[in-house]
């Protein structure tokens, strides 16, 4: 296999593909359904009741 | 959800935590101390040396060369990396409610292996063993000893994560994840080489020219990614908003602000390499990358500020949240400065100067000590008992001459470092270099001097802090009332 | 499948696997291809392994960290390409292990330092900086004059280079330790060492015929930095990458 000029493709679809993964990510987090929950998590660390 | 409402809601309300390990913690938290005041006074001595070079001494073990490492290391490896270890531990244990996962003897091993590796690698600079890659200089045993004590570590932390008891992992113990995964890939990767013999020191390491270039930056720039940047975030994900007693600003930000991070910084390397031999796409690629890493480093920076809001008047009273706050502003200060000094046309010129040195330091002091300052003047006191630190008068002198101490650090060395980039450039009328290079040392003369004024500075503000610490742990009473991990008898 | 980030976020070992790829991706793009692709290193002739006594002199550069206030990568600039010479290639660092490029100038780049100045004067500069270049910050490196050069296991280091990747023959490194004197002393066989390394220069560089000290390897070392590519002979297409 020639990695030379299997390297243009790839680098384009690695960005295609980072684009896609990264808006998802962002699309999931943001989504307004999950705002409640989320925010929630943030309270971890004030649970902590030791003092 | 709902396990979590429940479990948060469980009888009264209130949980009893379980019993945390929290002697070993105590330990890192001194050798963080520890090693701060070494590797602030190593720094303060070669700088003194660049101003004054008769402080080599004119013997083999005091020579700039061997120093800086010295410096170099005891401030990333020793004082971050202590830091690092001794709050993963405290951060993992309470978000989790569990216990560090396998027992006190392994925890301890981890510790006292990490301080080995300190004294092996450090005692090696000074002898003349160097691998000769920066921050990456220990040989080959040190190498292999600290992939070891790595190797635990990983396992507690992600062991206490199996175990825990709150469902979802809160999101410093990711940055910590990704920091400890990282670092030990980045470590083999950078690392691999072949000694001259069993018996002796020396290796030559498995790449040459280019690619070893590439593979030194691409660990290189990581170890500022990962070690100094996601584990120092773990950290300020956690303990300011247990110091300013809200959550985080934006609880999903955080989660996008992680997985840019990690996505975009492992590129960011080659723009330590540009106009080098390094093939033109490679640099390329590395500033682009630096530049898109400018977005979720002040998303990031956003994210710890806001948290604050409505509890600014909480800086007037807690100099720990200072630290806290102004580190977050050093920050999101050289996470910019960064992606412009990676812009190939303002590298030509900063690239081989100290501007590159005022960066690093503004990162460095700004960034990761005073977030660790913060995050001590929080934890000595909670974990040896005690209300408060034993002088908040004190902890605010450190705050402000440490404040004063990096400020004459990075804008003498922005001086010098763009004084020394035009003087290497400038031509004189007739077409010839204008300068000789000694005649751009001589320039940095009065800069190098109040360089070393800076650290002194800030040297002096974490003997203060050392000091009152050691009243902290030392006075008397007043203990604090109640404390819930230590059991009732 | 259904995407569940939650599935990710109460999972350790997929949250660490899925951190693992992420940072591999990156690494491998920009590290792999180096290696992959042939023009990364230039085609240029008369870079050659460094001789026993140039390597062990290089050692001690790379023990004393001389990178740290010395680069050794001369930029495409023209007041660069005035101060110090032709920019640095590539293929002139193909068998450093490690690279010595550094990443700061207090001092002067050194990529191509060989043959500027005599060897007294490097000896003289490296015993007391001051003496010759009064405005210097460099350390004084006057105990390597004094200390012989350790080579017993020189043969031991060639071995080492070979697996990772330097071109020394096995006739390079039986007669490791006669190059080494040879270059050192000019007693020896030079005529056998030019051939195993070509343009080597021999000569006592410490100014001490009576023995070998470090203070010999190191301005060997110095002596022959950026010396071995002709760029006279070079023709342009030999530089694309």
């Amino acid at each position: 296999m020639d990695w030379n000029s299997l390297y243009p493709v790839l680098k384009s679809l690695w960005v295609i593909w980072f684009f896609v993964l990264f808006t998802g990510i962002v699309a999931w987090a943001l989504w307004p359904s999950r705002r409640t929950r989320l925010q929630e998590y943030g309270s971890i660390p004030l649970r902590d009741t030791e003092n | 959800m709902t396990a979590i409402a429940s479990a948060a809601q469980s009888s009264t309300g209130i949980r009893r935590a379980p019993i945390y390990a929290d002697d070993v913690i105590r330990a890192f938290m001194i050798a963080t101390i520890f090693w701060g005041v070494v590797a602030f006074a190593a720094g303060v001595y070669i700088a003194l040396q660049l101003a004054f070079p008769v402080l080599n001494l004119g013997l083999e073990w005091t020579t700039f060369g061997r120093l800086r490492p010295v410096h170099t290391s005891a401030a990333i490896f020793a004082f971050g990396g202590n830091a690092l270890l001794g709050t993963s531990f405290h951060v993992v244990q309470r978000t989790c409610r569990a216990r560090l996962w396998g027992g006190d003897a392994l925890s301890w091993f981890v510790f006292w292996g990490y301080q080995a590796f300190i004294v092996l690698a450090a005692t090696g600079y000074v002898l003349g063993i160097s691998q000769g890659k920066e921050y990456a200089e220990p040989e080959w045993y040190v190498d292999l000893w600290l992939t070891l004590v790595w190797v635990a570590y990983l396992l507690i932390f992600a062991g206490t994560l199996l175990k825990r008891e709150e469902p979802h992992i809160y999101v410093a113990n990711w940055f910590y994840l990704a920091f400890i995964l990282t670092i030990a890939v980045l470590h083999i990767g950078n690392n691999l080489a072949v000694p001259v013999s069993w018996f002796g020191s020396k290796s030559y390491g498995a790449a040459a020219g280019v690619q070893d270039a590439m593979i030194q930056w691409w660990y290189g720039h990581n170890a500022v990614g990962f070690f100094l940047t996601a584990g120092f975030l773990g950290m300020m994900y956690y303990f300011i908003p247990k110091r300013a007693e809200r959550p985080v600003y934006s609880y999903r930000l955080s989660i996008i602000h992680f997985w840019a991070l990690i996505f975009l910084y492992i590129w960011a390397g080659p723009h330590h390499l540009h106009y080098t031999a390094l093939p033109d796409w490679a640099q390329t690629l590395g500033m682009t990358f630096s530049i898109m890493l400018w977005m979720p480093s002040w998303g990031g920076m956003i994210n710890g500020l806001m948290t604050l809001s409505g509890a600014w008047d909480k800086l007037r009273t807690d100099p720990g949240l200072r630290f806290s706050v102004t580190a977050v502003g050093f920050y999101g200060m050289s996470t910019f400065e960064g992606p412009v000094m990676s812009i190939k046309a303002v590298n030509s010129l900063s690239h081989y100067t100290d501007w590159t040195i005022g960066h690093v330091h503004s990162g460095a002091l700004g960034w990761v000590a005073f977030i660790v300052f913060g995050a001590l003047y929080y934890l000595v006191p909670f974990l040896w008992k005690k209300q408060d630190v034993w002088s908040p008068r004190l902890a605010s002198w450190h705050f402000w001459i440490s404040t004063m101490g990096i400020v004459l650090y990075i804008t003498s060395m922005w001086v010098s470092g763009i004084m020394q980039g035009l003087m290497w450039r400038a031509y004189d009328e007739l077409g010839f270099l204008q300068y000789s290079f000694v005649e751009s040392v001589a320039a940095m003369h009065p800069f190098y001097v109040i360089r070393a004024l800076g650290g002194l500075l800030f040297l002096t503000g974490a003997l203060l802090m050392a000091y009152n610490f050691w009243r902290t742990i030392r006075q008397e009473e007043p203990a604090r009332a109640v404390y819930a991990t230590t059991p009732a008898e | 499948m259904t995407f569940r980030h939650a599935t990710i976020e109460k999972n350790v070992i997929l949250l660490a696997i899925l951190t693992l790829i992420t940072i591999s991706i990156g690494g491998l793009v920009q590290i792999v291809p180096l290696f992959t692709i042939e023009t990364t290193i230039e085609r240029v002739d008369g870079v050659r392994p460094y001789t026993p006594l140039e390597l062990l002199g290089r050692n001690i550069y790379v023990r004393e960290g001389c990178y740290l206030c010395h680069s050794q990568q001369i930029r495409p600039f023209k007041d660069e390409i005035e101060r110090y010479g032709h920019y640095s290639l590539a293929a002139e660092s193909m068998y450093d292990h490690p690279f010595q490029w550094g990443s700061k100038r207090t001092g002067p780049d050194l990529a191509r330092v060989g043959g500027k100045y005599s060897n007294v004067w490097h000896v003289a500069h490296l015993i007391e900086p001051r003496a010759v270049v009064p405005e210097t910050v460099m350390p004084p490196y006057a105990f390597l004059a004094d200390r012989a050069l350790r080579y017993d296991d020189i043969a031991a280091h060639l071995r080492a280079s070979r697996i990772v990747g330097v071109p020394y023959t096995d006739g390079m490194i039986e007669a490791a330790k006669a190059d080494l004197e040879a270059q050192a002393t000019q007693d020896g066989d030079s005529d056998a060492l030019l051939k195993r390394y070509p343009k080597t220069v021999a000569g006592d560089f410490d100014g001490d015929p009576n023995r070998i000290t470090e203070m010999d390897a190191l301005v060997a070392y110095l002596q022959m930095l950026g010396t071995l590519v002709k760029f006279t002979d070079i023709r342009p297409e030999q530089l694309k990458q």
